[in-house]
């Protein structure tokens, strides 16, 4: 992937990709990207698009309804079961309501029906490279809480399970048959190895790593 | 005598011996002759009685030739003496009194018998001639017909002596008349029937003589030309009815005809004075009289009035096929919209990059060259999907124009793309195909409504490939031959026929016109469309296209 000179959105760089199975539809948007500096990788059919490797980069999806092998709509779900959650914009040459309210049922950013405002286009566009950027960050940020969670002992987890919970030091001691001092110790070492500065920090965080 | 008184008396008894001799002599002689006289009046009248034989077996003959016999009634002994061919005609047996008048009187039919017996005695009192027909009915029963011819003969005293007359056995003629009346009534019968056909099929019956140019026309040609019974006919005048656009084909079509002494089947129009026009359908023999003079028998029907029913059908069936085809059409208005936003979507968006590109401090001139001819081209592209949507939706006469079957298929099939349900198709286009005469608009109805039902039919498969196949070949008698072929439901056999009948239809929301319109579009091109069921699954609808029309021999 070449760095882009980045004029919309911010570093890292970002991928639009594009199914469109017009080549002259899929041209034209490619080229419209282009002139925002927008990368931009254009595939001519879903089952192409599938097998290509989606990077670890803020990326969206602008996918044609109507396609030859299986239709956007197929795509949306087939990603969706593989935990791909890439933001899709969908377009269509003739889109019916029902069409619309499954898609953005299933978590569209935009349906737009061509002829379309490139402004529409590009602001749907930017809007779901925002997202994915949100959501890349919100994994790593997930990610890095797991890995520190991952340092814990065992004896540390269930203690930072019960104080997430609120309970006092005493009542957890009393619970897991220990000392209080012993469970203040290990409270310390789950604060310092979790890298919270507060008591709340951490339950945010507790609440973070549950997530999925 | 002196002398012997002189001589001697025995001389003179002498000479009375000699006198008595001489007497006796001359009886003798006188004897002799008349022996001689009547043998000769014996041979005479022997002579005369053969001819008399001979005249009688001649008369014999020629009554029994004849059937005639000949009679005398004589009145003063009241008996009969008849020829015996009048015995063999009245049937009178040996052991009847022949001469009896009563007997033959008796033979007349009853029903005659008062008028016959009534006229006799009229003739006997007015003592005149008579002639009468009237039938004899003969001991065996048969009935025979008899004209009698009776003469009055007088006295010298002027008074009636008898009535001699002749009977001719009609029964012959009297047959052959009858028959003849009736084979007459018949034939005028059949005239008449033949007049009235004539008069209600609108078909006239002429003659032509080519040698010497006669004409003979039935009343309903006079009809149908609307000329009057007393003109003058002749082929020129006849030629001046009709329509001048038609009138070099007709001279050339007859003129072929006669040269090669055959017969011709011809369709023209006449025109009328008062500016109205007539189909005629003519349909001639040739027959070659023995003096090598070629007369022309033909039949010529006045087909305005199927032309016009023919005119009106094809009319309604347009009418029929354009509603139709505005139905289906009305079932692709998605893909319309689709085919049509395609490039109208992709001209404003190469619009706005391009504009987008112009605005940057740099601009790039490849990227705003590009999308300029990207915007021409697809500006091309969506009119070009506009006039094929229009040409579909368009109300217009069929134009019969020659076309490359292919392309015909390939622009239906872009159309129709967007809507084939995941249905996969299957190209077997063979290259260098003849063109075919016909309206693109039709033959694109019939494959539009093709691959409409085999999408339609695929819509619930699954498990296997929803192919569809569409295949042209050329044909060896000529055309082409164009196959659709799908992998649906299939056809039930006792169906298969039944799926080109009009109002029939598997569809809940279809009329069932689709197959029964696009049979007779392709029939109406000369061509053929059939179903067939797959081996494995679905059907194949076939149709063949052929090279040219049949000629049509007046528009």
């Amino acid at each position: 992937m070449k760095p882009a000179v980045d004029q919309v959105g911010s570093a890292p760089a970002a991928t639009v990709f594009v199914v469109d199975d017009d080549a002259s539809m899929r041209e034209a948007l490619c080229r419209l990207m282009r002139s925002v500096d927008l990368h931009v990788e254009p595939f001519s059919s879903a089952g192409q698009f599938l097998c290509h490797q989606v990077p670890e980069t803020p990326a969206c999806l602008v996918l044609d309804v109507r396609l030859p092998d299986f239709s956007g709509l197929e795509l949306q779900q087939k990603l969706a079961a593989s935990n791909n959650r890439i933001p899709i914009i969908f377009i269509t040459g003739h889109g019916d309501i029902p069409m619309t309210v499954r898609a953005m049922k299933a978590g569209a950013i935009e349906f737009l029906t061509k002829p379309f405002r490139d402004q529409d286009l590009l602001d749907a566009v930017l809007a779901a490279i925002a997202k994915d950027r949100e959501m890349i960050q919100a994994r790593a940020e997930i990610a890095k809480l797991r890995r520190r969670f991952a340092r814990l002992t065992a004896r540390e987890k269930e203690v930072m399970a019960l104080v997430v919970q609120g309970r006092m030091n005493k009542q957890i001691a009393a619970e897991l048959g220990t000392s209080e001092i012993t469970i203040k110790i290990h409270r310390a070492q789950v604060m310092q190895k979790m890298e919270a500065e507060s008591l709340p920090d951490l339950v945010r965080m507790a609440e973070q790593v549950a997530k999925g | 005598m002196t002398i012997a008184s002189q001589e001697d008396p025995d001389s003179a008894s002498e000479l009375a011996a000699l006198r008595l001799e001489l007497k006796q002599c001359r009886v003798d002689l006188e004897i002799i002759r008349n022996s001689e006289q009547n043998t000769r009046r014996i041979a005479e009248s022997k002579l005369a009685e053969e001819q008399l034989r001979r005249s009688e077996a001649d008369l014999h003959h020629a009554q029994r030739l004849t059937n005639t016999c000949s009679w005398k009634h004589d009145l003063s002994t009241g008996k009969v003496i008849a020829t015996p061919e009048t015995y063999r005609i009245f049937d009178i047996q040996p052991d009847e009194d022949a001469s009896d008048p009563a007997l033959y009187f008796g033979r007349i039919h009853p029903e005659d018998r008062p008028r016959v017996l009534e006229l006799f005695q009229r003739c006997e009192i007015e003592k005149a001639d008579y002639e009468a027909d009237f039938r004899i009915v003969l001991p065996d029963g048969t009935v025979r017909h008899q004209r009698s011819v009776g003469h009055p003969v007088l006295n010298e005293a002027g008074e009636l002596v008898e009535f001699v007359g002749t009977a001719i056995d009609t029964t012959e003629q009297e047959r052959t008349r009858e028959n003849l009346e009736r084979a007459l009534a018949k034939a005028q019968k059949t005239e008449a029937y033949l007049v009235e056909a004539q008069r209600l099929s609108q078909t006239g019956s002429f003659s032509w003589h080519v040698a010497t140019g006669d004409l003979f026309w039935s009343d309903e040609m006079f009809a149908i030309y609307e000329f009057d019974r007393a003109v003058d006919l002749t082929v020129e005048r006849v030629h001046q009815r009709v329509h001048p656009d038609d009138l070099p084909m007709i001279l050339e079509v007859v003129g072929q005809a006669v040269r090669e002494e055959r017969g011709w089947e011809l369709e023209h129009r006449l025109l009328m004075p008062d500016g109205s026009v007539k189909h005629l359908r003519a349909v001639t023999h040739a027959e070659k009289h023995a003096s090598g003079d070629l007369e022309i028998f033909g039949a010529l029907m006045d087909v305005t009035a199927s032309k016009q029913a023919q005119e009106r059908l094809r009319l309604a069936h347009m009418e029929l096929a354009h509603v139709t085809r505005l139905t289906t059409i009305g079932e692709l208005t998605a893909s319309i919209a689709h085919e049509v936003n395609q490039p109208l979507g992709a001209v404003v968006t190469n619009a706005d990059a391009c504009l987008r590109w112009l605005n940057r401090e740099s601009p790039n001139l490849n990227e705003i060259r590009e999308a300029i001819s990207s915007i021409i081209r697809d500006g091309h592209r969506g009119s070009e999907v506009i006039a094929r949507v229009r040409a579909l939706l368009k109300k217009a006469p069929p134009e019969k124009q020659r076309l490359d079957i292919n392309t015909v298929i390939r622009e239906i099939v872009a159309m129709v793309e967007p809507n084939l349900c995941g249905a996969t198709l299957e190209f077997a286009l063979t290259d260098g195909l003849p063109l075919v005469l016909g309206d693109r608009v039709l033959i694109q109805q019939v494959l539009l409504n093709l691959i409409l039902n085999a999408v339609e039919a695929m819509k619930l498969v699954t498990g296997r490939p929803r192919l569809l196949g569409i295949c042209t070949k050329a044909r060896d008698e000529g055309g082409v031959w164009v196959r659709v072929t799908d992998a649906g439901e299939g056809i039930k056999r006792e169906h298969l026929d039944r799926v080109f009948t009009a109002f029939y239809t598997t569809k809940s929301d279809g009329l069932g016109l689709g197959l029964s319109l696009s049979r007779s579009i392709i029939e109406d091109h000369g061509g053929r469309l059939w179903v067939t069921s797959n081996e494995t699954h679905g059907v194949t609808f076939q149709f063949t296209l052929p090279e040219k029309l049949k000629g049509e021999l007046a528009p």
